[in-house]
């Protein structure tokens, strides 16, 4: 997760929320998992318990059976994005659910968590905030990290040079064309090779 | 009447199972609002503060991320 953190979401520019879930209700074990989260440096965490009902929201995708009496961990991964143009909003990526107990080595699944997270593609780039403010046209496009985005134009639809090409981060990107003024109108677009 | 109860029945029993709702599986579609009560103080994206004491966490709290749920218990 610092992982994402760090670049600021997928390599599709989708920012990625850890949420930690306490199923333990049991206050003589609520001081130890305030150490696990600050250990961890979690900062959303929420408790799958009431006053009258214990691991309700596990219980929705891992309910208990004859094999596994207590699902534990349960790793989740959920798609709240609305307009992915692969995931449905709300479709669930990862279900992934053990039996608790002994030390279990999570390298290649967490691998595996992160190839299904980046296989989520995000919507189609929207060009925001042109304007003229000199004798340059600006605008601004959402950055990908590790992605190549071919901004190109047009005054006339009989072709699309490109104006740049940008390779980076996450964050948006501001884009000039100082030859704006030669054409009486250009047209823009984004293209993610 | 008491016949047609019995085929009723029949038919019904076998079909019970399939009654109970299903589990939330990779691929499925999540239909309600998952709800749980927060624990920590944070502040997300828009600003808005989740204090421990009195404030909810709900799956649409996360709106346009993708959400990483890790469920454990310490022991």
């Amino acid at each position: 997760m610092q992982w994402y953190q760090r670049f600021k979401g997928t390599s599709n520019a989708i920012p990625v929320a850890y949420v930690a879930v306490n199923m333990e209700p049991a206050s003589v074990w609520q001081a130890q998992t305030d150490s696990l989260l600050h250990t961890d440096n979690i900062t959303i965490c929420g408790n799958d318990y009431t006053a009258t009902n214990s691991k309700g929201i596990r219980n929705l995708f891992a309910p208990p059976t004859a094999l596994n009496l207590d699902p534990r961990p349960l790793f989740l991964v959920i798609n709240c994005l609305s307009n992915s143009p692969n995931h449905a909003h709300w479709q669930v990526l990862v279900n992934e659910f053990y039996d608790g107990g002994g030390a279990i080595d999570f390298t290649a699944r967490i691998a595996n968590w992160r190839a299904i997270i980046e296989s989520v593609q995000s919507p189609p780039p929207l060009i925001t905030g042109a304007r003229f403010p000199g004798s340059d046209f600006e605008f601004t496009i959402p950055g990908q990290r590790r992605r190549t985005n071919r901004v190109e134009f047009t005054p006339d639809f009989s072709g699309w040079p490109t104006l740049t090409n940008v390779f980076g981060t996450n964050a948006p990107v501001l884009i000039r064309d100082p030859s704006a003024p030669a054409d009486p109108h250009r047209f823009y677009r984004v293209v993610r090779p | 009447m008491f016949r047609a109860g019995v085929l009723l029945s029949l038919f019904w029993l076998p079909c019970a199972p399939l009654l109970r709702a299903q589990p939330f599986q990779a691929g499925a579609i999540v239909t309600t609002n998952l709800a749980m009560q927060n624990r920590l103080l944070w502040t997300n994206d828009n600003g808005q503060v989740f204090t421990p004491s009195n404030t909810v966490i709900h799956l649409s709290d996360f709106e346009g991320k993708i959400a990483f749920f890790m469920f454990f218990d310490v022991w």
